[in-house]
């Protein structure tokens, strides 16, 4: 069973999310509600793979991820941004950064375990 | 001591006695001399007076040189070397002496040069009667009876002789000798008339002796001035004749006698007795005190010569008038006073209108204000008319009355209060005289104002004392700008010469103020450009036509932080990049820098550089000056359009931040109503499951929406850049069939695409998106079981790329407006469809960034065809003539007079990537085809002109006829026979965009290899079909299926189709249907086959273009191969004699 951090500020993504992954996948899921909270709790979690929401306040998605990447405790741990960002230039920035994968909101629920399980390839 | 004095001292001189002559001798001759040639000179007009006086004096000179001729007969000796014979001899008036026995005694040479005679053919040989006209001495005695009362013979003498005359004459003072007016004879019979005075020649003792005669030729001026100088029993004759006015008066001054002309001229009752009429009283009232003045000088014996008169008739009208009066005497008393009267006025009238003319000229010319002038002309035709009043009214078409303007009016007579009435006060048209002038557009008389009381205005006037009045409008042909108004306390009547005068002014001020209104208008207008052009917050500059600017606004000015007059001169490029900074010099291909000075239409967005150096962003157009077809110059315009990115920033970030407020609720909505919907967290009953169905697709499609209107807003505003690089069109294409196929296939719709390939420069992502969204807008749109063809068509400057489909078709007035924002034909379309209405506008946002362009056709029978030019470079920047046109097929020169075409034609053929010229007049096309232009489509008639003269007009222009013509109507389809021009197309009117499609195959298509299609199944027979072709050296393409077909066919565009209607997958009859919808195909010859006959029915089904049917087992090859040549050959001879074109594409 893999273990997933989804860092998102807002409460309602974060649960439906959760919901999806754990309905629909059957995976375990950890959530935090800030770029702090998700940091700390992806070193002591060590989940398979953390989705990342872009826009937060205080520390945002990009620079939570930067956080991760320094510090050797989590740095192996496979980021997938999740954003409401569409434009093309916003993505190959955030491409850019390093994650896996850049994944748009709004997502199917139905399918997000999915498309996170094939990026990472896990199927 | 001048004339006038001598004239009227010298009677009383005359009174002196004889012994006194001798004294007074010398003077006397000199007066005699001077008053004769006095005489002559002062030319014809006879003064009686003067030769009385001269005729006294000579008569004193010839006494003494006579005096002694009857004692001493030897007169040459006497005569020779004395003064006063040498003055005689030289007189150039006639002096004849007779002696008392009637001979003649003396002539002078002027007497002998006018008789003819030599003095020595007559003197001392021949009477008088010798030289008088016949008739003429008795008459002259029986004159003289008359005049002298005379009534019995003098004793003693003779009756009829001489010497009766001689005694009368001598009892009287030499003053009040008469003179004759008579006829002389001349030695060859001749006659002429002549002023003759006779008087006694006496002796010393004071005895009669003879008489002499003083005689004037009268030959020169025989007709003038008769009326008191002729006898007068013919006085009489002349007077009631005459047309002079001829009075006599009695010495108080009441009328003896008027002529007729007086009578008529003064009005005076013919049969009334003229004792009532005191002489002055006839006149106006005006001048009778200076005619009684006149008159009691005559009356005192003074002779009054023209003096000049101006009176008014009883009537009302104005007389000038010469008068002159002289008293008559007889034996020294006062007997009469003669009174003649010279009419004047009309010489004094055109006098006064050349001079008013003159004035009004000089007023007008001294460029002072028009209301200065005015008010001079009236003032000055006032006062040459007698005018008491003058007013004008300006003409206010707005406001449709007559508003007061200025006036002039006379000291007193009330005129002052009738203009300060008329201050202020505005007139309708008709009513007052004004304004029936203004509204009938001519003069309006009113000799009596009195009868015209109904109006106020005419009322105010009667009330300030006016009698007349009268109102001319003053007007630029038919255009009455102003009237004048005038009035008069006399009653005045309409005469030619006053109307001539008032025209005469009338006409100067209409064109005063006419010149002036110009001038103000102009003035206006160029104060108004001057005003726009100085507050316009856009820099302007006028370049000549070496790209040089001759002008710049303040505005051009102030944003280039430079001094207007330092911008003149500057080469347009220079102006706006020449002080950028070396590190941002602009490259080679600058836009402007390439426009200035060209014919072309150039807009962008670039940094313009101020003169220190500091760049902004502007937006430039730089569009030409076209000065009837002529390129004259262009007008730059740029602004400033920092304020304008700043904005778009702003908006940029308003859009991202939005989406993101939008998504981030929508992703929980979305994913609460995905895992619900799918009854993992529960059964759900089925209504609820149905709600949530339609919750989960509305909220998918909310998300569509948001993401289509950030995609159709980063693609317009362009500040995505697009990733250009090189790509096959034709992969593209088949990525998008692939990406819809499964869409297709749920719709049961038959996707068909050519496999032309083609390399394009564009960004692949976002033509992918074009395709798939007219793909799949097609799809969505088409029935079950139609076909939706992709065709790819590569032209000279890029590929067109068409969508066909077999749906429902778009309404003609809707084929532009779909690709605005949400702009479905249906308004429940994005409901049914699912389409969020922006797809279009995002498609046409993304080809125009490809500088392409993208439009929708109808097609023929049903269904649309969608099509996007795509340039194989993108231009940089754009070069437009109109909207934003791809025009790099080079120009055609459209030349139809029709409005309604010539647009169609114009905009069909920039689709197709030509640069349109229009002309719509021969000139302009001529000058345009002398210009050079790739293709000439000619309306038949232009101006009038029938389109076959106008060809060779043309192709003067093109000596080797390189350039194809078309000329398009119907109205002179053939030629007249002795034009001989070659035509290389002749269309009808086109009536629709197919039509016109073909037109522009013509052009681009000369001389194609001959293409055909052959459709079988049967393997072996399509080779052996195609291989007859090919020997004649056409195009053969073979397909064996219904889907084959179909490919090939937008492929290779056969011009003729051979078709075996007995296919097993799919019939020949749906080959046939599906190419009758497609304008590019439905034209071409059809020639079917089958192994089984056809009913007439499943013939007409097949009408395609031209159509043939033969059976399968009948035919033979070369049959065959005969009727498609023959049908190949027919169809491009239709092409050539009007009415079909099937020729090609422009592959």
């Amino acid at each position: 069973m893999h273990r997933i951090l989804i860092i998102d500020d807002e409460d309602d993504i974060r649960e439906i999310a959760a919901l999806s992954l754990e309905t629909v996948a059957g995976w375990e899921v950890m959530v935090a509600s800030s770029g702090a909270q998700g940091l700390a709790r992806a070193t002591s979690y060590q989940p398979d793979a953390i989705l990342l929401d872009v826009m937060m306040p205080g520390m945002d998605g990009p620079a939570t991820f930067r956080e991760l990447q320094k510090n050797p405790a989590t740095a192996h741990i496979p980021v997938m941004l999740l954003t409401a960002k569409v434009q093309a230039t916003d993505r190959s920035r955030f491409a850019d950064l390093g994650v896996k994968a850049v994944l748009v909101k709004p997502f199917d629920p139905m399918t997000l375990s999915q498309q996170v399980a094939g990026i990472l390839g896990w199927i | 001591m001048d004339l006038r004095e001598a004239r009227q001292s010298n009677p009383e001189g005359e009174n002196h006695s004889p012994p006194i002559w001798s004294s007074l001798s010398v003077l006397a001759v000199a007066m005699a001399a001077g008053f004769i040639l006095a005489r002559l000179e002062a030319g014809p007009k006879f003064d009686w007076l003067l030769l009385m006086t001269a005729m006294g004096l000579t008569a004193a000179v010839l006494m003494r040189v006579l005096a002694d001729v009857t004692a001493e007969r030897d007169a040459a000796a006497r005569y020779a070397g004395d003064p006063l014979r040498d003055i005689l001899d030289s007189a150039g008036t006639m002096v004849i002496s007779i002696g008392l026995d009637g001979n003649l005694t003396y002539m002078n040479p002027t007497a002998e040069r006018l008789l003819g005679y030599h003095a020595v053919e007559l003197v001392d040989k021949e009477s008088t009667e010798k030289l008088l006209a016949p008739g003429e001495e008795d008459r002259l005695v029986s004159e003289v009876r008359r005049l002298y009362d005379i009534n019995k013979p003098v004793e003693g003498r003779q009756e009829g002789s001489l010497v009766t005359y001689a005694e009368v004459v001598h009892s009287l003072a030499p003053s009040q000798v008469p003179s004759f007016e008579t006829h002389l004879r001349r030695k060859d019979g001749s006659l002429f008339p002549v002023r003759l005075h006779i008087s006694t020649l006496r002796n010393r003792d004071g005895l009669p002796i003879g008489l002499v005669a003083v005689a004037l030729d009268q030959s020169v001026n025989a007709t003038q001035g008769e009326g008191l100088r002729i006898p007068r029993d013919r006085y009489r004759d002349l007077f009631e004749n005459s047309s002079e006015m001829i009075a006599t008066l009695d010495m108080v001054g009441k009328f003896l006698y008027a002529n007729p002309a007086w009578r008529q001229t003064f009005r005076l009752d013919r049969s009334a007795p003229l004792e009532r009429d005191s002489f002055a009283d006839v006149f106006g009232p005006g001048c009778r005190e200076e005619v009684a003045t006149l008159l009691k000088k005559a009356l005192d014996g003074v002779t009054v010569d023209r003096a000049p008169l101006r009176t008014e008739t009883a009537d009302g009208r104005v007389l000038e008038l010469e008068m002159s009066l002289h008293q008559r005497r007889r034996a020294g008393k006062p007997l009469a006073v003669q009174c003649l009267l010279h009419d004047v006025t009309q010489q004094k009238q055109r006098e006064h209108r050349l001079a008013l003319q003159l004035v009004v000229s000089q007023i007008v010319g001294e460029n002072i204000s028009a209301e200065i002038a005015t008010k001079r002309v009236l003032e000055a035709l006032c006062i040459s008319q007698g005018w008491d009043v003058a007013v004008k009214w300006d003409v206010n078409t707005e406001e449709n009355r007559l508003e007061f303007n200025t006036a002039w009016g006379v000291q007193g007579k009330g005129a002052e209060v009738l203009i300060q009435e008329s201050m202020g006060i505005t007139l309708a048209p008709g009513g007052s005289l004004p304004g029936r002038a203004w509204k009938e557009g001519r003069l309006v008389w009113a000799s009596d104002l009195a009868v015209l009381t109904t109006s106020p205005r005419v009322q105010a006037a009667i009330r300030s004392k006016m009698a007349s009045g009268w109102a001319a409008p003053v007007q630029v042909g038919n255009h009455v700008l102003a009237v004048l108004e005038f009035y008069c306390h006399a009653r005045i009547r309409e005469d030619r010469e006053t109307t001539a005068a008032m025209e005469t002014v009338a006409g100067s001020l209409a064109q005063m103020l006419a010149r002036t209104r110009e001038r103000e208008r102009a003035e206006e207008l160029s104060r108004q450009q001057e005003i726009l052009l100085g507050s316009v917050a856009d820099g302007i500059c006028g370049v000549d036509r070496n790209g040089l600017v001759r002008f710049a606004n303040p505005a051009a000015a102030r944003l280039l932080g430079a001094r207007p007059q330092n911008l003149i001169g500057k080469p347009v490029h220079q102006l706006v990049h020449g002080s950028a900074p070396p590190d941002k010099k602009c490259p080679e291909d600058c836009p402007l820098r390439r426009a200035s000075g060209q014919r072309k239409s150039v807009t962008g967005e670039g940094t313009i550089f101020r003169s220190n150096g500091t760049g902004f962003p502007a937006e430039f157009f730089l569009n030409p000056i076209l000065d009837q077809g002529r390129f004259s110059g262009s007008v730059l315009s740029f602004r400033d359009i920092s304020q304008r990115y700043a904005l778009d920033r702003m908006k940029d970030e308003f859009v991202s931040t939005v989406s993101h407020e939008l998504r981030t609720p929508l992703t929980s909505i979305r994913g609460a109503l995905g895992l619900l919907s799918s009854g993992m967290l529960g059964v759900i009953n089925e209504k609820a499951a149905n709600l949530l169905r339609i919750a989960l697709s509305n909220s998918e499609r909310l998300v569509r929406l948001i993401n289509d209107i950030l995609d159709l807003e980063r693609t317009q505003s362009g500040r995505e850049p697009l990733a250009f690089k090189p790509i096959q069109l034709g992969e593209i294409v088949r990525q998008a069939i692939d990406g819809v196929q499964p869409m297709a296939d749920e719709a049961g719709v038959l996707l068909i695409h050519d496999k032309t390939q083609v390399e394009v420069t564009a960004d692949p992502d976002r033509l992918l998106q074009v395709v798939t969204n007219l793909l799949s807008n097609a799809i969505k749109f088409s029935p079950a079981n139609s076909a939706i063809s992709v065709m790819l068509r590569s032209g000279a400057s890029g590929v067109t790329l068409s969508v066909i489909d077999q749906g429902r078709g778009i309404p003609a007035d809707k084929l532009e407006a779909i690709f605005g924002r949400f702009q479905q034909v249906d308004a429940s379309d994005s409901r049914q469809k699912g389409g969020s209405g922006l797809g279009l506008a995002i498609c046409r946002a993304i080809v125009l960034q490809h500088t392409g362009r993208i439009w929708a056709e109808r097609n023929p029978v049903r269904g649309s065809t969608f099509r996007v030019f795509l340039p194989y470079q993108p231009v940089a920047a754009k070069t437009e003539e109109g909207e934003s046109s791809p025009a790099t097929h080079g120009a055609v020169l459209v030349a139809d007079t029709n409005g309604a075409t010539r647009p169609l034609i114009a905009d069909q053929l920039s689709r197709y990537g030509y640069r349109v010229v229009e002309a719509t007049t021969v000139d302009q096309a001529v000058a345009v085809a002398h210009d050079g232009v790739s293709a000439i489509v000619l309306d038949t008639t232009i101006d009038g002109i029938n389109g076959w003269e106008i060809l060779p007009m043309l192709r003067r222009e093109d000596p080797e006829a390189h350039t194809p013509i078309v000329l398009l109507g119907v109205a002179h389809p053939q030629p007249p026979a002795e034009q001989n021009h070659k035509v290389d197309h002749l269309f009808p009117r086109p009536s629709d965009d197919a039509l016109l499609g073909e037109l522009v195959k013509v052009l681009c298509s000369p001389g194609e290899q001959a293409r055909i299609l052959v459709v079988e199944d049967d393997l072996d027979l399509g080779q052996v079909v195609a291989e007859i072709f090919r020997r004649e050296g056409i195009v053969v393409r073979v397909a064996h299926t219904r889907q084959g077909a179909m490919d090939e066919c937008l492929t290779m565009q056969p011009h003729l189709i051979i078709l075996d209607i007995g296919m097993p997958n799919g019939d020949g009859f749906n080959v046939v249907d599906w190419l009758r919808q497609h304008e590019d195909l439905n034209r071409a010859p059809l020639v079917a086959y089958s192994a089984h006959g056809l009913t007439q029915a499943e013939r007409m089904q097949l009408v395609l273009g031209l159509s043939h049917f033969l059976a399968k087992a009948s035919v033979e090859p070369e049959q065959l191969e005969a009727l498609v040549l023959t049908m190949l050959r027919s169809s491009q001879e239709v092409e050539e004699s009007v009415t079909e074109v099937s020729a090609g594409q422009g592959s």
